[in-house]
C-alpha cells in the first residue's frame, strides 16, 4: 500500500503531462456540444449562454492542440481553460446556494466531486507547464 | 448579468491575479537562485584558472631549476675530481718532503 501511494506521488511529480493533454484535448474537441447541438437546442432548455461557453471551450481545446510544441503559449490556453472551469464551478455553486429549498441530492455531490477532480487535474497540468516555461525562460 | 455570473467573474479575476502574482514571485526566486549558482560557478572557474596559471608558472620554474641543478651537479663533479687530484698531489708532496728530511 505504501509503495502504491509512493507510485502515485512519483507519477504526479515526475511523469509528463503532454500525452494526457493531447488525448484530453482531442476528446474534449470531439465531445464538445457545439458539434452535436445548436443554439436553438440550448435556448429551448433556457441556457443560451451555455452554448457560447461551449464555443469558448472548443476554441481553447483547439488552441491547446495547436500549441503543444510551444509550452508558454499552451500554458496560456490551459490557464484560460482552468479559469473557465473555475467560472463554471463557481457559477454552479452560487446558483445552488441561491436556490431556495434545495434538496442536496447525490447527483450534485457526484458532480461536485468530479468537478473538483477536474480542477485538481487542470491545476496540476498548468503548474507543470508553467514550471517548465519558467525554467526554460531562466535557463535560456 | 445575474449574481452568480458576477460572483464567478470576480472569483476568476481574483484567482487569475493571485496566480499571476504567485508565478512572478516564483520566477524571481528561481532567477535569484540561478544567479547565485552562476556566481558560485564563476568563482569556481576563476579559482580553477588561477590554479592552472600557478601550475604553469611552477612548471616553467621547475624546468629552470632542473637546468641549474644539472649545471651545479656537473660543477660539483668537476670540483670533486680536482680535489681528488689535489689530495693525491698533496700526499705525494708530503712524501717527497718527508724523504728529503
Amino acid at each position: 500500500m505504501k509503495q502504491l501511494i509512493q507510485k502515485y506521488k512519483d507519477i504526479l511529480i515526475y511523469h509528463d503531462h503532454q500525452p494526457l493533454l493531447l488525448f484530453w484535448s482531442i476528446s474534449d474537441l470531439f465531445n464538445n456540444q457545439v458539434l452535436w447541438t445548436d443554439l436553438a437546442f440550448w435556448e429551448s432548455v433556457g441556457q443560451p449562454d451555455t452554448y457560447y461557453l461551449y464555443w469558448v471551450y472548443f476554441f481553447i481545446s483547439l488552441g491547446i492542440l495547436s500549441s503543444l510544441n510551444r509550452v508558454e503559449v499552451c500554458a496560456r490556453f490551459v490557464f484560460t481553460y482552468l479559469m473557465l472551469h473555475i467560472f463554471s464551478t463557481v457559477r454552479f455553486l452560487t446558483d445552488l446556494y441561491q436556490t431556495p429549498d434545495l434538496e442536496f441530492e447525490l447527483v450534485i455531490v457526484k458532480n461536485l466531486t468530479i468537478t473538483f477532480i477536474y480542477f485538481v487535474l487542470w491545476t496540476w497540468i498548468y503548474t507543470k507547464m508553467k514550471k517548465e516555461a519558467v525554467y526554460r525562460k531562466i535557463n535560456g | 448579468m445575474d449574481n452568480a455570473t458576477i460572483t464567478a467573474i470576480i472569483t476568476c479575476l481574483i484567482t487569475g491575479l493571485l496566480s499571476a502574482g504567485g508565478w512572478k514571485f516564483y520566477e524571481t526566486v528561481l532567477k535569484s537562485r540561478a544567479e547565485a549558482r552562476k556566481e558560485a560557478k564563476l568563482e569556481r572557474l576563476a579559482y580553477r584558472d588561477d590554479l592552472i596559471a600557478r601550475v604553469d608558472k611552477l612548471e616553467s620554474e621547475r624546468g629552470h631549476y632542473v637546468e641549474a641543478l644539472t649545471l651545479l651537479k656537473t660543477e660539483v663533479a668537476a670540483l670533486k675530481m680536482k680535489i681528488s687530484f689535489i689530495e693525491q698531489e698533496n700526499t705525494m708532496l708530503k712524501l717527497k718532503l718527508e724523504s728529503r728530511l
